[in-house]
């Protein structure tokens, strides 16, 4: 069921006289009778959400930010980490959950900002309090106060580390790719007659991210990499970047700050600590950070892959007597060497990587690659580079093939005209001289069908 | 052999049976269904399955078959037709099965499915018709066994009953040559005249006096020694009762002839000479009412004409003659399946009788033209027609032949467009349909090839729904022309209604009586609920309103309090 309609059989049926005016109460309407139709009517307003935010509990609001993050309905026992009392492990459900239930309906419900209503019986039988449904709306996310409370505001970009980074990319050269099963395979840097690649895909600077997540979750096996629980539980790793999403773009946390809702989001058994998770990712790289006082404060790290918009490629990038270029790994920025990946043929020593164009694979992207300072670089200073460059631009596109095409003739004035005033408007037919059309696969059918009906046959020839 | 001793016989007190099923034209029929579809016999009982069985029975000549077909045996005509596809090799399909458990008391056929062997069934259409018509003759005539065979089996148009088979696998039986006794028989036949209905008896008569060892020999060869006892007709008892025959038949008896050989002469003739459509028979009453089996009740036959050409080795292959009105008319002695299926691809059946009835489709005639270019319908129409093809009909013909020829399609091409001519493309080229544009094969190792020779090409892969766009700044055919700027529509004014009600509520029911009363004799519009004790009306009758409510009440004066 969709938010609307909880809602509308929420306030139709579900909800008491008491209820609503409980909610009315809350939420601040109007003091007079409420009705169930204009409870329905102002209830996904954002008329006193403030308040009854800021009216929660820590584990509430935490709570919210789960039912927030899951993004769909859930059942009552999803609320089982906030019960004041101890859920028994026997018992039938209605027995297990209905002063749970009780306890939702009084701190969230009657607040106004949780929706519940029953579920269609759709396979067994189940009771009234099992088909129970409940949602928080996603109009009032963005009202939710944040998570971490006590994040706060420091100036500066705190500190990165890109030696995980630099010491992933000298491995250039060293790997051949193995094992397809390894889960590590995706992310060996590796060369293929000249080719650079991410295992077997054609590199990007992004693996690099994402081997930056591996190998910050790899780090932690079992523990964080284990399958969440797809009803209740997230993964810590999750938990923790939806965390971190929830700051501002000054604030910082403490991984003590982190963990009542590490706590609340994840399998409290499997939990590791907030510290170490933390200082785990700032060795990745995924994770600044910064110090006042004794104490550490995180936050996302800024892309390291990006390209500052200061950098000059003079910097890491010279041209050897033959020509070829030469990039140091140590400093060459990642996207730089995605670029040139695409357009090269690379050759690894060590930490130094040389280049020579690659003519096939320039022609594919030369056009691309438009006005990049990459581009302007090449073209002044390695003039085999710029040779190939503006050899393959100039040449690009003047060899067209067009395939997943058909192609008819027709030899006749009033079937081409019948065509023409069947097809011509539509554009997925292309008239060609000498009673040529060609038309996307698709269009065969209506085509053949008009050729028919103009009381002509299709004669067809099959490529071998 | 002197036929003249046959007698005629009058057939108006008898019941005649003529037979309208063309065992030839289901026997094709059946074949193109198999050729056609994927047929899996049942584990038990090797049966067709029963939605096949229910297809076929709608298309085969017999139209009992589709009620047939719901019993539990099935169709039998429809069983027949099955049995003699395989029996001339048309299909296979496995007969013998597997017993899958020591306790089995029948085999299983798994996964059975129905082949059929095309080339044998070409082999058997290219033949004459009469050529045709004697192999299946033939088959018939040499399907027998000690008890598959007239005295004991039914044929699936018989309607005569038989001799108890018990002890069939003894004495004389497992040795007669049933095969050439129907031949002899079919020979006899061939010798009478068409049309002519001839007494049965007569015929029992003629062949006891010159031929009484046609079928079972004088000294007949017996399974076991001690058969000899029971005599030549051992194997042949009458009853009163159909399942308890017992009355033993001597060869002393004088018409012990006629009560062997006689029966089998009566099951003969509604066998195969009836199945095949060559005779027709006629029957009356028994001559031993209350006796088994029955004695004397096929009383008449009848050979037809082409039964008579074609013992002589004179069938009538086929006359065809194509009319005015695009009409094709076939005349056969029997179904000309194979000039059927070349005429299909362009004909479409009108009437499936003695005189097939076809008619010219132009759609397909044109289609199959595309389809096969080297074909000349006139050429093949003028072959088979015994008369000059109507001048009209060649006109059309060549109208229909250039109207094939308007449309190619080439599928699975790419095109080449090249701004520059590049000579290694050329072996690629098909044909060339302007100065920088080509139908050319194999796109894709068109495209390795020209990128492999650094020549930067620029692959289109085009959508199955659309075309795909060239990149910006590219010239091609496939650019899409500029669309003109459409000023902006302005906004469009929505009207929508309003209406003003204003409703009074009452807090006694008398008070609210009186108003409703005065409003009503006032005439004016209103809505009045007494259950809720409240009066509606529109904004706009709120001057008429008033002034009626002014007289509502003479024990009270109304004043009106907003609520809000």
């Amino acid at each position: 069921m969709n938010t609307t309609k909880i809602l509308h059989k929420m306030c139709q049926k579900e909800l008491s006289g008491a209820d609503i005016k409980a909610i009315a109460k809350a939420r601040g309407f109007s003091d007079k009778q409420v009705t169930p139709g204009l409870l329905e009517t102002f209830l996904l307003s954002d008329i006193g959400l403030e308040n009854v935010f800021d009216s929660l509990e820590s584990e509430e609001t935490l709570m919210l930010h789960l039912l927030k993050l899951k993004n769909r309905t859930q059942d009552i026992s999803f609320f089982e980490r906030i019960s004041t009392k101890t859920i028994a492990r026997y018992g039938t459900f209605n027995q297990k959950y209905g002063d749970l239930f009780k306890q939702v309906k009084m701190t969230l419900i009657r607040k106004g900002i949780l929706f519940f209503a029953l579920e269609p019986v759709i396979a067994e039988r189940k009771t009234k309090l099992e088909r129970m449904a409940f949602c928080f709306p996603s109009r009032f996310h963005e009202f939710l106060p944040s998570p971490l409370p006590s994040a706060i505001s420091l100036a500066g970009a705190g500190e990165t580390t890109e030696t995980a980074l630099r010491n992933k990319l000298v491995e250039i050269g060293r790997h051949k790719v193995c094992d397809p099963n390894d889960k590590k395979t995706p992310f060996i840097l590796n060369l293929q007659q000249g080719r650079l690649r991410s295992g077997t895909r054609p590199f990007k600077a992004e693996h690099l991210s994402q081997w930056q997540k591996f190998a910050w979750s790899d780090a932690f096996l079992p523990m964080l990499s284990y399958t969440p629980d797809a009803n209740h539980f997230v993964a810590p790793l999750d938990a923790l970047m939806y965390a971190f999403d929830q700051l501002k773009t000054d604030q910082w946390a403490t991984p003590q700050e982190l963990t009542p809702l590490l706590k609340l989001f994840c399998r409290p058994e499997k939990l590791p600590e907030a510290e170490k998770i933390c200082a785990k990712g700032w060795q990745t790289g995924c994770l600044a950070r910064q110090k006042k006082g004794s104490q550490h404060y995180y936050r996302p790290a800024s892309s390291l892959i990006e390209i500052p918009a200061t950098y000059q490629p003079d910097n890491d990038m010279r041209v050897l007597a033959d020509g070829r270029v030469a990039i140091n790994l140590q400093t060459v920025p990642y996207k730089y060497l995605e670029s040139l990946a695409r357009i090269a043929k690379v050759k690894a020593n060590r930490h130094i990587l040389t280049l020579e164009p690659d003519p096939v694979r320039l022609g594919r992207v030369v056009k691309e690659m438009r006005d990049e300072p990459l581009k302007r670089w090449l073209l002044k200073n390695s003039p085999l580079f710029a040779k190939t460059i503006r050899q393959m631009e100039k040449r690009w596109a003047k060899q067209i093939v067009h395939r997943n095409i058909d192609v008819a003739q027709v030899k006749d004035l009033s079937l081409t005209v019948a065509l023409k005033k069947a097809f011509e408007k539509s554009g997925k037919v292309v008239f060609m001289p000498d009673g040529f059309i060609a038309f996307a696969p698709g269009m065969r059918t209506a085509i053949e069908a008009q050729v028919i009906k103009s009381g002509f046959a299709v004669k067809t020839v099959k490529a071998k | 052999m002197k036929l003249a001793e046959l007698k005629t016989i009058s057939v108006d007190d008898l019941e005649i049976h003529v037979n309208t099923f063309d065992i030839r034209r289901d026997l094709h029929v059946f074949f193109n269904y198999i050729r056609s579809r994927l047929v899996k016999r049942s584990v038990r009982g090797n049966d067709l399955p029963k939605t096949d069985a229910r297809r076929l029975a709608k298309l085969m000549s017999n139209p009992d078959a589709i009620g047939d077909v719901e019993n539990v045996a099935g169709s039998l005509w429809l069983n027949f037709i099955d049995t003699l596809a395989l029996k001339l090799n048309f299909t296979l399909y496995d007969t013998k099965g597997e017993y899958r458990g020591y306790t089995s008391s029948e085999p299983s056929f798994t996964d059975n499915y129905i082949d059929y062997d095309l080339k044998q069934y070409k082999k058997f259409t290219s033949l004459s018709l009469l050529q045709q018509e004697r192999l299946l003759l033939e088959t018939l005539i040499k399907d027998y066994g000690y008890s598959k065979n007239e005295f004991f089996q039914r044929h699936v148009l018989s309607s005569l009953n038989r001799f108890d088979s018990s002890g069939c696998a003894t004495r004389v039986l497992p040795f007669l040559e049933f095969g050439k006794a129907r031949q002899f028989l079919m020979n006899i036949l061939g010798q009478c005249q068409s049309g002519v209905w001839y007494s049965t008896a007569s015929l029992i008569q003629h062949l006891k006096k010159y031929h009484p060892f046609f079928l079972i020999p004088k000294t007949p060869r017996y399974k076991y020694p001690r058969d000899k006892e029971d005599g030549r007709y051992g194997n042949f008892r009458e009853g009163k009762e159909r399942w308890y025959c017992n009355d033993k038949i001597s060869v002393k008896d004088k018409d012990a002839f006629e009560r062997v050989e006689g029966r089998y002469v009566e099951r003969f003739l509604e066998g195969i000479p009836f199945l095949m459509g060559y005779a027709d028979v006629a029957y009356g009453d028994a001559l031993n009412p209350g006796r088994y089996p029955s004695l004397g009740k096929l009383k008449a036959f009848k050979v037809h004409d082409h039964f008579l050409r074609l013992m002589k080795g004179k069938t009538i292959e086929s006359k065809v003659a194509v009319l005015p009105n695009f009409e094709i008319h076939l005349e056969a002695d029997f179904y000309p399946a194979s000039l059927l299926n070349s005429l299909a691809p362009f004909t479409g059946i009108i009437t499936d009788d003695r005189v097939i009835v076809l008619k010219l489709n132009k759609k397909k005639a044109i289609q199959h033209l595309a389809d096969s270019p080297s074909f000349d319908l006139t050429a093949f129409l003028k072959k088979l027609t015994q008369n000059p093809l109507p001048s009209n009909i060649a006109v059309e013909l060549l109208e229909w032949s250039g109207h094939s020829e308007m449309f190619t399609l080439y599928s699975g091409f790419g095109l080449l467009e090249s701004r520059k001519k590049i000579t290694m493309a050329d072996k690629f080229s098909v044909k060339t349909i302007s100065s920088d544009v080509s139908l050319v094969r194999n796109p894709d190792k068109l495209f390795a090839e020209l990128e492999a020779a650094l020549q930067a090409p620029l692959i289109l892969n085009h959508t199955d729904r659309t075309l795909k766009n060239t990149p910006a700044g590219v010239k091609s055919l496939f650019t899409p022309p500029k669309k003109k700027k459409t000023a902006v529509a302005p906004k469009k004014t929505v009207t929508v209604k309003r209406k003003k009600f204003v409703t009074l509520y009452f807090s006694s029911l008398d008070v609210s009586e009186a108003c409703r009363d005065a409003l009503i004799k006032a005439r004016c519009p209103v809505e009045a609920d007494p259950v809720n004790r409240t009066i509606t009306y529109s904004w706009a009758n709120q001057k008429d309103v008033q002034k009626a409510l002014k007289s509502a009440g003479t024990t009270f004066r109304l004043r009106i309090d907003d609520i809000d």
